[in-house]
């Protein structure tokens, strides 16, 4: 398995090869792997690929067993006494007998099994979250094989920034590879790489879509398997690669190889592309991630930049692909000779140096300012994700041997009757650790099936668009069966070795008495219990957020506004007079920027002194229809000639952070103008996220030339139906550009509601975990302080005592201890809240005391149940069983 | 009495196949032309099997050939019959031959 073997027509299946190489003996492997490729081909000329693939497969899996080494050790039982043959017969028999007893032992608890197998099976949900951002990492670029890309290196630009800090980006000049391939030796070829966005459309679909740009030599450096056409199409010009998403989305069913597609890009642009081959879909943790890729000599194309430009800052990132690995470092020096060039043609940063890093050397978002590329998610995220993940499942195997110790107090004389008929220690300990591990397979379900409904939700909360369908599964699941492996040692251990350890006669006479709770396990209980306390607080106020979030007021219309994207005045215009007869729309306005959407920050002047302030530029009808209130003055007339020049609007919170008094008529001065304000409005909101305080703003009349929004307002009912009946009119008007259309309450909510949402189910979900971690907490301590007082209950009820006094009586230790976690939790609730909300800057309502202590009590509530109905069976039992025994 | 050589249906009939291709005797060339000579078909994978533990016995040796281009320069190991297959061979030829003769003549006629 030298050379790795790719999986395409007229090679078997790649992972049968791999079966082969696992289980072969060295010195057949290649005689076997020999024949076999030998017959696949005869194969695929007599029977056809697919048959040729079953057989090939088929052939692979049988050959493991006879391959195996076992195989060959167990050649001369056959011929011996029969006496090895009998002992694997009873070793059968055993193992058999083993899952019979642990079966028998775990359906008698089921209450046992179904709150533990929950409780670690949630702790498992979290590893499987964990290692998907792990394995976003570990796996980056996994894809490229190593040995294709092994002379590769990417080119990283170190800057200097004015105050001094020193950043690295992963891009260089667009015209420094052509210049240093034939100035530089050792540089075999290169490629340079782009991002950029650009209006796709066929027929009469149009969307905008992310664009990339790379040389003609990009597919020769880097493997991207197609699923139709050819890489070669890539050498021509006019020629477009798109994903097999893209494929679906312009051409449904249709054949989308040699069909046109047309970009427009800025400046009017439009260029036609003809379809060459669609991408095979690969995992987003890869550093290109492109949805449609075009050679870079369009790009050059659109933005008019000559092939000897140094100075234009979009710069490509770019690769080199080195005659030598062992050059790199010599070349990375002569390429600092560009250093001067390239500095005297930008001033706005300066470069100090050029490195080349292998290109499956891994940097993450924090260690590179900008480029192009993807990167691998910041380490601190992943460091935190794990370690919250072992925790988790620490005190999940934690309960387990708590709960499988008191559940021994059952099984002394089982053990004792099998030690006195002959079974080894080593036989009780398999016996115990294989019902844990049976527990834990069984939890190992239960965290796959709530992963599908977790896991999206983690990666949506830190962006990363990557689910578990994208792990390399041979991985997943070797680390699966790792950490059950891991987990049931953990988890089972202890009991095993303790309960075989005892003399037959000790355990017969009942002389074990099983040790009742200590400090520890109680403060882990009340810990686990004050943990449920927050997470439920959390989910409480994040459900209740939500609903505040939706119902609040902007301080303006924002349930009546649709928005349109234009890209000039004439399409605003045309839809203008298209759209204004319709009598579901209130009002029509065209703006620059609007407001929660595209509001900049700028400095203006008053007199000598210097303000921040968010400003933009607003059309005809703008406060009309975004329902903004005056509050003084008057509104801007477009109409009037001053007012286009000269006038402003200022909201409330810019009359106080200047603190002008009597604001009418003053002058400010904006981009070297003088500007009169006219008018003041009332504040709104600008950004959930910002601050609490509004944000001051001032508003000007904005060139029609400029427009890039239209504002239609319409009564809340009728926005779906007048959304698409102006989809309908812009695809009458403009068929092949795409329609672009927001609600105003999606802009300004979006994140809130992303970030509340994921909160929510979060939280909710840590409220499930912590919630059955600790009833099966618990739950196991209750049982082990039954177990140790069974007499003694026995005795109080010969002596009158009913079943509530013994409940109270055994109640009052966990009382105490739910009553500290609740207090615990509320008050850890309440700050945990508060700083997550000061971190996240988001307006949200107040925590508020009473849903805390409803929470807290709720949990108390949850505890008190368990133990109650645990002690419950212990008190019901007649005393004559228990005392009996002696 | 001399030392008695089992065969198995499958093992006397690969020994036997390799016999009659000859030089060319590996894995491919002995399953295809086992196909061919039997009409059955049988696995590669019970073939490589029954190969070895032929070996092991002692009926067959083998030795690695030169590489080759078309299997992706991975080599072939060629089988040959060693002295004890060829005996093992003749022997149960010999017993079936021995029980074929002993057959009452009307059943070998008539039913044959």
């Amino acid at each position: 398995m030298s050379d790795p073997v790719k999986d395409t027509p007229g090679h078997p299946p790649k992972w049968a090869e791999r079966l082969l190489t696992w289980s072969c003996p060295k010195e057949s492997i290649e005689e076997v792997q020999g024949d076999l490729l030998e017959l696949y081909h005869h194969w695929i000329e007599t029977e056809g690929e697919k048959e040729a693939r079953k057989k090939y497969v088929l052939n692979a899996i049988k050959l493991q067993k006879p391959l195996a080494k076992l195989a060959s050790i167990k050649l001369p039982n056959i011929s011996g006494t029969g006496n090895n043959h009998s002992h694997t017969k009873t070793d059968l028999f055993i193992l058999k007998n083993y899952f019979l007893v642990a079966f028998r032992n775990l359906r008698r608890n089921k209450s046992y099994v179904i709150i533990n197998a929950l409780g670690v099976g949630i702790a498992l949900t979290c590893c499987l979250a964990a290692y998907l951002v792990l394995a976003f990492n570990l796996e980056f670029d996994d894809f490229h094989a190593d040995k294709k890309v092994e002379r590769i290196f990417k080119i990283h630009t170190l800057l200097r920034e004015k105050d001094g800090t020193i950043l690295l980006d992963n891009n260089a000049p667009m015209a420094l590879p052509p210049f240093a391939l034939p100035q530089i030796a050792g540089i075999e070829r290169f490629t340079r790489y782009l991002r950029d966005r650009g209006y796709m459309h066929y027929r009469d679909k149009a969307f905008t879509e992310r664009i990339s740009f790379a040389d003609s030599t990009f597919f020769d450096m880097f493997d991207f398997p197609l699923l139709t056409g050819n890489h070669k199409a890539f050498k021509d010009k006019h020629s477009i690669l798109i994903s097999e998403k893209l494929a679906k989305k312009y051409f449904g069913d249709e054949e989308p190889i040699g069909k046109t597609l047309v970009l427009n890009f800025p400046n009017d642009m439009e260029v036609q592309f003809i379809v060459g081959g669609v991408l095979k879909k690969v995992p987003r943790n890869n550093t290109f991630n492109f949805d449609a890729i075009v050679r870079i000599e369009n790009f050059l194309d659109v933005h008019q930049l000559a092939i000897d430009n140094w100075s234009d800052p979009l710069d490509p990132s770019t690769f080199f692909e080195l005659t030598s690995a062992e050059s790199a470092p010599s070349i990375s020096k002569q390429l600092n000779k560009y250093i001067p060039i390239r500095n005297e043609a930008r001033n706005d940063e300066l470069a100090i140096g050029y490195q080349l890093e292998h290109f499956k050397t891994p940097f993450t978002i924090k260690d590179i300012h900008s480029g192009n590329t993807s990167l691998r998610a910041a380490n601190g995220i992943l460091l935190l994700f794990a370690s919250m993940a072992a925790m988790i499942l620490l005190i999940a195997c934690f309960n387990l041997t708590n709960t499988t110790i008191a559940m021994t107090a059952k099984r002394l004389k089982e053990i004792g009757i099998r030690k006195t008929i002959g079974a080894f220690r080593k036989q009780i300990v398999t016996q115990f650790l294989l019902e844990t591990i049976i527990t834990i397979t069984l939890s190992l379900g239960v965290g796959l099936v709530m992963a599908q409904w977790i896991v999206p939700a983690f990666s949506s909360l830190y962006n990363i668009p990557f689910t578990l369908a994208d792990v390399n599964s041979f991985h997943l699941v070797g680390t699966l069966v790792a950490l059950v492996f891991f987990a049931s040692l953990l988890a089972g251990i202890y009991p095993a070795l303790f309960n075989s350890k005892f003399k037959p006669v000790v355990l017969l006479k009942g002389g074990v008495k099983i040790k009742g709770t200590n400090v520890f396990t109680r403060t882990l209980v009340m810990l686990q219990f004050a943990l449920s306390v927050i997470v439920l607080i959390g989910g409480v106020f994040f459900t209740r957020n939500a609903e505040f979030q939706e119902s609040m007021s902007f301080g303006y219309d924002t349930k009546k506004i649709i928005t349109v994207n234009v890209q000039s005045e004439k399409e605003f215009e045309a839809m203008e007079n298209e759209i204004v007869s319709n009598s579901k729309i209130l009002s029509v306005s065209g703006s620059e920027n609007n407001i929660g959407h595209n509001s900049y920050e700028s400095t203006i002047q008053i007199g000598t002194r210097e303000y921040k302030t968010l400003i933009a530029g607003i059309g005809k009808n703008y406060f009309e229809t975004m329902g903004l209130k005056l509050s003084e003055g008057r509104f801007l007339n477009v109409a009037n000639e001053s007012d286009r020049k000269d006038g402003v609007i200022v909201n409330r919170a810019f009359v106080n952070k200047t603190g002008m008094k009597d604001p009418i008529d003053k002058v400010i001065l904006m981009r070297q103008t003088k500007r009169h304000i006219v008018g003041v409005i009332e504040n709104h909101v600008e950004d959930m996220f910002i601050s609490e305080s509004p944000q001051s703003f001032v508003f000007y009349i904005a060139d029609p030339a400029d427009y890039k929004i239209m504002e239609i307002k319409t009564e809340t009912k009728d926005l779906i139906e007048t959304r698409n009946y102006l989809e309908a009119t812009w695809k009458k008007m403009f068929p092949t550009r795409p329609f672009e259309s927001q609600f105003q309450e999606d802009i300004v909510l979006s994140d809130a509601r992303m970030i509340t949402g994921s909160f929510k189910s979060i939280f909710l979900f840590l409220t499930v975990l912590g919630g059955l971690l600790s009833v099966s907490g618990i739950f196991s301590l209750a049982s082990l302080n039954i177990a140790r007082r069974t007499k003694e209950i026995g005795v109080r009820k010969t002596f009158g005592a009913s079943i509530t006094n013994v409940i109270t009586l055994l109640n009052k230790e966990f009382a105490m201890i739910l009553a500290l976690a609740a207090m615990v939790g509320s008050i850890g609730g309440y700050l945990l809240l508060e700083a997550m909300l000061g971190a996240f800057n988001i307006i949200h309502i107040k925590v508020g005391i009473f849903p805390a202590v409803l929470c807290s009590l709720f949990i108390f509530s949850i505890g008190i149940i368990t133990t109650s109905v645990t002690i419950l069976k212990a008190a019901r039992t007649n005393p004559v069983d228990t005392l009996r025994s002696d | 009495m001399m030392r008695r050589y089992y065969l198995g249906e499958l093992e006397e009939l690969i020994l036997l196949t390799i016999a009659v291709i000859g030089m060319d005797a590996y894995g491919v060339t002995i399953s295809q032309e086992l196909e061919r000579q039997t009409g059955r078909e049988i696995d590669f994978s019970t073939v490589h099997t029954t190969l070895k533990r032929l070996e092991e016995k002692g009926y067959l040796n083998s030795k690695m050939g030169g590489a080759t281009k078309e299997r992706g320069g991975r080599r072939k190991r060629f089988f040959k019959i060693t002295a004890i297959g060829y005996r093992a061979l003749r022997e149960s030829q010999e017993t079936r031959s021995k029980l074929w003769s002993q057959i009452p003549l009307q059943y070998q006629v008539k039913n044959i």
